[in-house]
């Protein structure tokens, strides 16, 4: 298993440890960054990625099983 | 009774403190909790911030079984109490010579008896007459004495009457329940019951279920499937919400019902089916047949253990989410969904909340909880008349027919139970959330191995209201019946006086 994923910041490549958040990659002035999903901002930075082809727009699983909506 | 409540790390952070082998001498260390009652009239104690672990140099002597304070760092530890919104004051120290079953010696009776006439006395006079100084509020003291693999626990009353602690829940990875050395033993299980189980989960395990207060959040089409197979794992105490009744088209999948049943309020249901579970007397099962977003239910919400979420609403799961937080409560919930259009789909996720340990269902990646509708229903009529003519809030289906089937509803039920079971034996990482859809056969699972996430940071949940309990009010949306009545004067008047 690879321990190392690649990256592009600012369309510069690179690779960081597998492991990595952003709080690692990014500098300390950054108090945002903007990706795909939107804007995270920096008190997200250290949060764990939901795992690579993972659904997370899973809101609307959310019956109980019930008539009502 | 009381019971404590505490974070599994500052527990752990405790034990390595008081309980290195390299530094065997007594130490003190002091935890400030907060208080509130549950419907039964039982106190609980949570405590949410890191112990105060003090430095050897706080100590004026340090032997093998003696230990005192410096005054000033004494008056110290006051005053950063009284200055804390905390009610419980509770002092820790060790019998580290004691390889196990220790209790308070006459010098820990003295001592004990001297702070809590200290803290009922002049303390509390003080915080009368000088509120600059901190809140005055009832005040609480408890006293806990570990050793090398149990402890014991007490709390001092201001008459000076020693009362026992009667558990400590540890909130963490594994959920852990230590009974101290002068409690009364745990309550058992029935061994032959559990046979089939007992290659997988282990006797003490087995007592913790048997212990633990199962509160179903929603005693539908997956909350009567639930409840049964907490039941027949070995649960056997439930407090059980809903405020519904059941009506013919619920039979498709309310696990029992039969058409005598129609009309009948869920919870009473369930309760009913439950008790009949078990011999006489066997199961406690308490039915409220209130929503759990309702004022009235909330006694008996933070007087449950573990939490399981079975209902069909956002606004009811930011409820149960809040207050998983702040009353450290474990929080298991499952939700199904059925696709109609373009090919029938079956969909089911389990989420779970570890307070402390994992990101809540407000903080989480997930995309989990509509906070467009939650804002509509909690906000006050006015805004949410505006937010309606602004164009926020359109058209929310909210007394749409959903489709629903008992085999997905097993199905939740049953990943459910399997997580919730794992979560307790830990056979694997324990899941924060399972996906699954029946068509492309997807079956995707967020665990502590492969996404170990945290609370974040930047989660008000997860940080100003982790372990708040009472002091800060449950989010309370408007009542139903009056909303739509509401919203309508209030958008009237206010265009009226434009």
């Amino acid at each position: 298993m690879a321990t190392r994923k690649p990256i592009i910041i600012d369309g510069e490549y690179t690779e960081v440890a597998k492991t990595a958040t952003l709080l690692d990659v990014v500098g300390p002035e950054v108090d945002s960054v903007l990706t795909d999903d939107g804007i995270i901002d920096r008190a997200q930075f250290r949060n764990q990625l939901v795992p690579e082809r993972f659904d997370r727009q899973i809101g609307h699983v959310n019956k109980g099983g019930s008539a009502r909506a | 009774m009381t019971q404590l409540r505490i974070p599994e790390s500052t527990f752990a952070a405790l034990r390595r403190r008081h309980l290195d082998p390299a530094a065997p001498f007594e130490r003190l260390s002091y935890m400030f909790g907060k208080s509130f009652t549950d419907h039964l009239g039982a106190t609980h104690v949570l405590v949410s911030s890191p112990p105060l672990q003090l430095s050897d140099d706080c100590f004026v002597r340090q032997a093998g079984a003696q230990v005192m304070l410096y005054d000033d760092v004494r008056d110290a530890l006051w005053v950063q109490f009284a200055r804390s919104d905390d009610d419980v004051f509770i002092d820790i120290h060790d019998h580290w010579f004691s390889p196990g079953g220790t209790r308070f010696s006459s010098v820990d009776d003295r001592d004990d008896l001297a702070r809590a006439h200290y803290m009922f006395g002049p303390f509390a006079a003080m915080l009368r007459n000088e509120p600059g100084i901190g809140a005055d509020r009832p005040l609480r003291t408890i006293s806990i004495v570990l050793d090398q693999t149990s402890l014991d626990a007490r709390e001092i009353d201001i008459e000076g009457g020693f009362h026992p602690i009667e558990r400590i829940d540890l909130v963490g990875a594994m959920p852990r329940r230590i009974i101290p050395n002068s409690a009364r033993p745990p309550r058992g299980f029935d061994v032959d019951r559990m046979l089939r189980q007992q290659d997988f989960i282990a006797a003490e395990r087995q007592q913790f279920i048997a212990g633990t207060t199962f509160g179903i959040v929603g005693c539908g089409g997956l909350g009567s499937v639930i409840a049964e197979a907490l039941f027949r794992i070995g649960a056997r105490d439930f407090i059980l919400f809903d405020e519904d009744a059941l009506a013919t088209h619920n039979l498709n999948r309310w696990q029992g019902a039969r058409p005598g049943d129609i009309d009948r309020n869920k919870a009473r249901l369930l309760a009913d089916r439950l008790r009949r579970f078990g011999r006489v007397g066997e199961v406690s099962a308490l039915a409220v047949p209130l929503s759990v977003v309702d004022r009235a239910a909330q006694p008996m919400l933070q007087g449950c253990d573990i939490l399981i979420g079975c209902v069909d609403n956002d606004v009811a799961r930011y409820v149960v989410n809040r207050a998983a937080v702040q009353y450290l409560i474990p929080y298991f919930d499952a939700g199904v969904n059925i696709r109609t259009r373009e090919g029938v789909d079956f969909e089911s996720r389990v989420f779970a909340v570890i307070p402390g340990v994992s990101a809540c269902a407000e903080c989480t990646a997930y995309d989990l909880l509509d906070f467009g509708g939650i804002e509509a229903a909690m906000t006050d009529p006015v805004t949410a008349a505006e937010m309606v003519r602004a164009g926020y809030v359109s058209d929310r289906p909210e007394l749409l027919a959903a489709a629903s089937a008992y085999p997905l509803n097993l199905r939740a039920a049953s990943t459910l139970v399997t997580e919730l079971t794992n979560w307790i034996c830990g056979y694997r990482p324990w899941a924060t959330c399972v996906f699954e859809n029946w068509r492309d056969g997807l079956h995707q699972r967020s665990d502590r191995g492969n996404h170990p996430e945290r609370p974040s940071p930047g989660c008000s949940v997860c940080t100003t209201l982790f372990g708040a309990a009472d002091q800060i009010p449950l989010p309370r949306p408007r009542p139903s019946a009056e909303s739509e009545q509401a919203l309508l004067q209030a958008a009237e008047s206010l265009h009226a006086a434009m």
